[in-house]
């Protein structure tokens, strides 16, 4: 067995939508500290983050075994006003980005969670299925 | 919109190998997770950081009789708590009460709730600043329609917030372990009416030991360590 292969066996990818919601990156926080005390190696696939860190700082910037992947996208605010093509075209590119990631990815994990926004992954969820990657949903 | 996506949860559900689930009791789980789940796993539980979300004021020292903290959408059963609140104060109780949130409903709260004086609404609040809002308010009003178990409640109990909730999701399982709070068998406003007159008509001294139960439950069952221990289920799986 190929240590590259035992790191994926011992790792997990946790893939959340990148919704508006601050309280999302709250309870992202609280999952990544448990499977961070669970498996060797956490990636975590989401989006925005970076705005919303100071909320999860305390619990995650520490951990030395996980890893965020900040796609650099998230939805806009349900009453935010632009135009249906500008939120579309942000859907496409987060579902083209998250793909990229998933497939960036795959050797690095044998597991992946899907969290917060199930619906708007099932895509990458249908491409990881077909890479043989053990599916989590949440 | 909602349909299309309830259909993919569910494809995503049949997809997957394992689900994960707070409820632990099957009687108040999601239908969609027990039909189509290969695998049900009720391990979700979080932890809640006690060290920060812990009692800092005491029950008598809290501003606020009643407290809000969620989303403000219809499914969070805000209609009825509004209700609740106004028919109080028609029969002359007159509770101060904390509302903190955001949503589609948010004008809705303002329009009927801001003529009533001990009523205050804040949009939002840093996570990290919930732990002084939770020790401000006295009892907890959750009338969803739909939750797991959610961290509002958890963190409020930690503070020793007592808790009225509605008899959904993974609520009921957790008030009757924590064994004090009060739930719901309806979603109508009386009820909610019923069991706020109840509570706010006990001694400070009987809410103060509901409190101490409710923050010591908590900090029992709600660790790290428990929650490490729960997921490792997760990688034998």
């Amino acid at each position: 067995m190929s240590p590259n292969r035992f790191v994926s066996k011992d790792s997990i990818a946790i893939f959340t939508f990148p919704l508006p919601s601050p309280t999302n990156y709250a309870l992202l926080a609280n999952l990544v500290t448990i499977l961070s005390h669970v498996y060797a190696r956490v990636i975590v696939i989401t989006g925005g983050l970076i705005k919303h860190i100071h909320e999860v700082i305390d619990e995650i910037a520490h951990s030395n075994n996980v890893y965020i992947y900040d796609i650099g996208l998230k939805l806009p605010l349900r009453d935010y006003k632009s135009p249906l093509i500008v939120k579309v075209f942000t859907y496409v590119k987060i579902q083209v980005k998250f793909l990229f990631a998933a497939l960036k990815f795959r050797s690095e994990f044998e597991t992946a969670l899907f969290f917060i926004g199930i619906p708007h992954m099932f895509f990458i969820l249908l491409i990881l299925r077909l890479l043989k990657k053990k599916i989590v949903v949440y | 919109m909602e349909r299309l996506l309830s259909i993919i949860y569910i494809l995503a559900i049949k997809f997957a190998d394992v689900t994960l689930t707070e409820i632990v009791d099957v009687m108040y789980e999601d239908p969609v997770k027990l039909k189509y789940s290969k695998t049900r796993l009720p391990i979700a539980l979080r932890f809640i950081d006690t060290e920060k979300f812990t009692i800092i004021r005491p029950i008598s020292e809290r501003p606020y009789d009643l407290g809000f903290v969620g989303r403000f959408e219809k499914e969070k059963g805000l209609h009825d708590f509004v209700i609740a609140i106004k028919m109080l104060y028609g029969r002359g109780m007159k509770p101060h009460v904390l509302i903190v949130g955001s949503g589609s409903l948010a004008y809705f709260m303002r329009k009927n709730l801001q003529e009533l004086n001990n009523v205050k609404i804040i949009s939002y609040v840093p996570h990290k600043e919930m732990p002084d809002i939770y020790n401000k308010i006295k009892i907890l009003v959750l009338p969803s329609r739909k939750e797991g178990v959610p961290t509002v409640l958890l963190e409020a109990l930690a503070c020793g917030v007592i808790p009225v909730v509605s008899k959904v999701g993974g609520m009921p399982w957790l008030i009757q372990r924590v064994g004090v709070g009060v739930l719901l068998d309806n979603f109508s406003s009386k009820f909610i009416v019923n069991a706020l007159e109840y509570l706010l008509s006990l001694g400070l001294e009987e809410l103060n030991e509901m409190s101490q139960r409710c923050s010591r439950f908590i900090k029992e069952h709600f660790t790290l360590d428990r929650a490490v221990a729960r997921y490792k289920l997760l990688k034998m799986t």
